[in-house]
């Protein structure tokens, strides 16, 4: 639905994005994720045929976002960063115009605009200036805006940002509801991980203009994380210690920083990527006779990797491309 | 296109319409106007035939023009890009010659309506005992309708250049004001062009000389009309210019 190729566009000799690439499915939904002055709206307004882009292509249900601006803007629902509203018209005045500029036909105006104002609480408040709204019903109206037109796409540009933690849970449920419904393609960013991981299941994270992952959280997980697990046994230092590396595809042995119980040993153990040793691990414990009292794998919490991801967008990248060198040796 | 444009002008009609300075504006215009029609009925001290056109071509007149048009205009353009709704206007299906229009349409019905009770004034005069030359007199209406046109698309075109109306506003008065005073030219320069252009295309020259004798020039018409859709055409690469940079 959603197709970008090399997308890039620079500022004099500054790169605001470059070289983004993704592509996201029918009826899919993603977060974009990435910290403020990432490239995330600049992404978002190339899509939507507000920038033009230096190079790089862009289409949206097959239509070029550059050439074919009217097509793609007439199958988009946007929702800008900030909600952007003629605030001296009434909520109803707004939607109107809003639809006939959208080109929801007459016949159906009516119904639609009842609709959205409906699906986002509004109907109350239908008669209010914009100019008097509260900042949590000022996004509402911007989200109603974006959903007028019944549109294919659906591109929130942080729609959360600014609000209390109940107004980010509404918004959150008013995403989830269409989510559920699964016809609408939503592409929506942020630079709160909890928020995007709430709501969509694939993650694209974009730091310093580049595109730095893109996955599940999983996937994320798994490529970007350690490998890395910890046991505690009842034994001795050397012969734990000695078992331990003498499991193929662990890749390192430590003492964990946790104290273990009397009589026993505690070690963090990292394992090649996409190994999990574990079973291995018990089988020639128990061929030993030692008593294993707890081995479990420490996931690095996605938190962490989203922070290593855009602290240093360069240097992760390299990292990865030598660990899964490792990983493929 | 159109459907578009006429789109925009309602939308900007409608913020005309429950804007408090909209109504300020209007009482400004309709005393201050009544105030130099008074002060021209004095001045004629009776032979009214002789300087009815006079009205449309003194200093009053133009002060009113050169300040109302960029008072309307000011806002229309320059308050998108403030307040950044050009983005949501620009990534709905429309074209940036749209919306130009449209707010154009607007401001010029808006300085139309403006005029529209004026030649009351004339009628009240004449019940009074003065006599007019009514072709002079439409003549002036047309002259004003065609200024003020012009001066809107001014206004929309230095609106589209900033996002302060208060800097769109002084700018438009300097681009009013060459235009005025084109024919001062003639006064400060001999070479031959300096002449016809001070004859033909100076504003005060067009109104004072030419349609207040009652002739009606086409040539001075196609030239308003041309500049006026030359500024809307300035004010749409403008604003394009704006989202290409």
């Amino acid at each position: 639905m959603i197709d970008v190729q090399d997308l890039t566009k620079e500022y004099g000799n500054v790169a605001a994005v470059s070289k983004a690439t993704f592509r996201i499915g029918a009826g899919e939904i993603v977060g974009f994720l990435g910290p403020n002055g990432a490239g995330k709206s600049t992404t978002i307004r190339m899509l939507t045929g507000y920038l033009p882009a230096t190079s790089g292509a862009a289409s949206i249900d097959g239509f070029d976002v550059f050439r074919k601006g009217n097509e793609v803007r007439a199958r988009v629902g946007y929702l800008p960063e900030n909600v952007p509203l003629y605030s001296d018209l009434r909520v109803i005045e707004f939607l109107r115009f809003r639809a006939q500029q959208k080109l929801v036909p007459a016949s159906e105006r009516r119904a639609r605009i009842d609709y959205v104002m409906s699906r986002c609480a509004l109907t109350e408040r239908q008669r209010s200036v914009i100019a008097t709204l509260s900042r949590g019903f000022r996004q509402r109206v911007g989200f109603a805006d974006a959903l007028i037109a019944n549109p294919k796409v659906l591109i929130l540009d942080e729609p959360t940002s600014g609000f209390d933690p109940l107004q980010r849970r509404e918004m959150l449920d008013l995403i989830h509801g269409l989510v559920a419904e699964g016809k609408t393609t939503i592409l929506f960013s942020s630079h709160i991980l909890s928020e995007v991981q709430a709501v969509s299941k694939r993650l694209l994270v974009i730091a310093k203009g580049k595109i730095v992952a893109d996955g599940g959280s999983e996937d994320l997980i798994r490529k970007f994380g350690e490998n890395q697990y910890h046991i505690e046994a009842l034994a001795g230092e050397a012969p734990a210690r000695e078992l331990l590396e003498s499991i193929p595809g662990i890749v390192q042995v430590a003492k964990a920083a946790e104290a273990p119980a009397p009589g026993g040993v505690r070690y963090t153990i990292t394992a090649k990527h996409g190994d999990d040793p574990r079973d291995a691990i018990s089988e020639a414990f128990m061929k030993r006779g030692i008593r294993v009292r707890e081995l479990a794998s420490d996931r690095t919490p996605l938190e962490t990797i989203f922070a290593r991801l855009v602290s240093g967008a360069e240097l992760e990248t390299a990292a990865v491309a030598a660990t899964e060198g490792v990983a493929a040796a | 296109m159109i459907r578009n444009t006429v789109l925009i002008a309602k939308k900007e009609l409608l913020s005309y319409f429950v804007s408090p300075v909209t109504y300020v504006v209007a009482g400004l215009f309709f005393l201050t106007n009544a105030l130099f029609f008074y002060l021209f009925i004095k001045e004629a001290r009776g032979d009214f035939e002789a300087i009815t056109g006079y009205f449309f071509s003194w200093l009053g007149f133009w002060f009113l023009a050169l300040f109302i048009p960029p008072i309307i205009t000011m806002r229309l353009v320059a308050d998108e890009l403030r307040l950044g709704t050009i983005e949501m206007l620009m990534t709905a299906p429309s074209s940036d010659l749209g919306v130009i229009t449209g707010k154009f349409f607007a401001a010029q019905l808006y300085s139309f309506l403006l005029w529209a009770p004026t030649p009351i004034l004339f009628m009240i005069a004449q019940w009074s005992g003065a006599t007019f030359d009514w072709g002079i007199i439409w003549a002036g209406y047309l002259g004003a309708i065609l200024v003020y046109s012009l001066f809107c698309a001014i206004g929309i075109f230095t609106s589209a250049l900033s996002d302060s109306p208060l800097l769109s506003m002084l700018l438009a008065l300097v681009f009013e004001l060459a235009l005025l005073f084109l024919m001062f030219l003639r006064s400060y320069s001999s070479a031959p062009y300096a002449e016809v252009i001070s004859e033909r295309y100076s504003l005060w020259h067009i109104m004072s000389e030419t349609l207040l004798r009652g002739i009606v020039n086409t040539s001075h018409i196609v030239f308003l009309v041309s500049l006026t859709a030359l500024f809307l055409f300035l004010a749409t690469r403008a604003l394009e210019f704006r989202r290409w940079k």
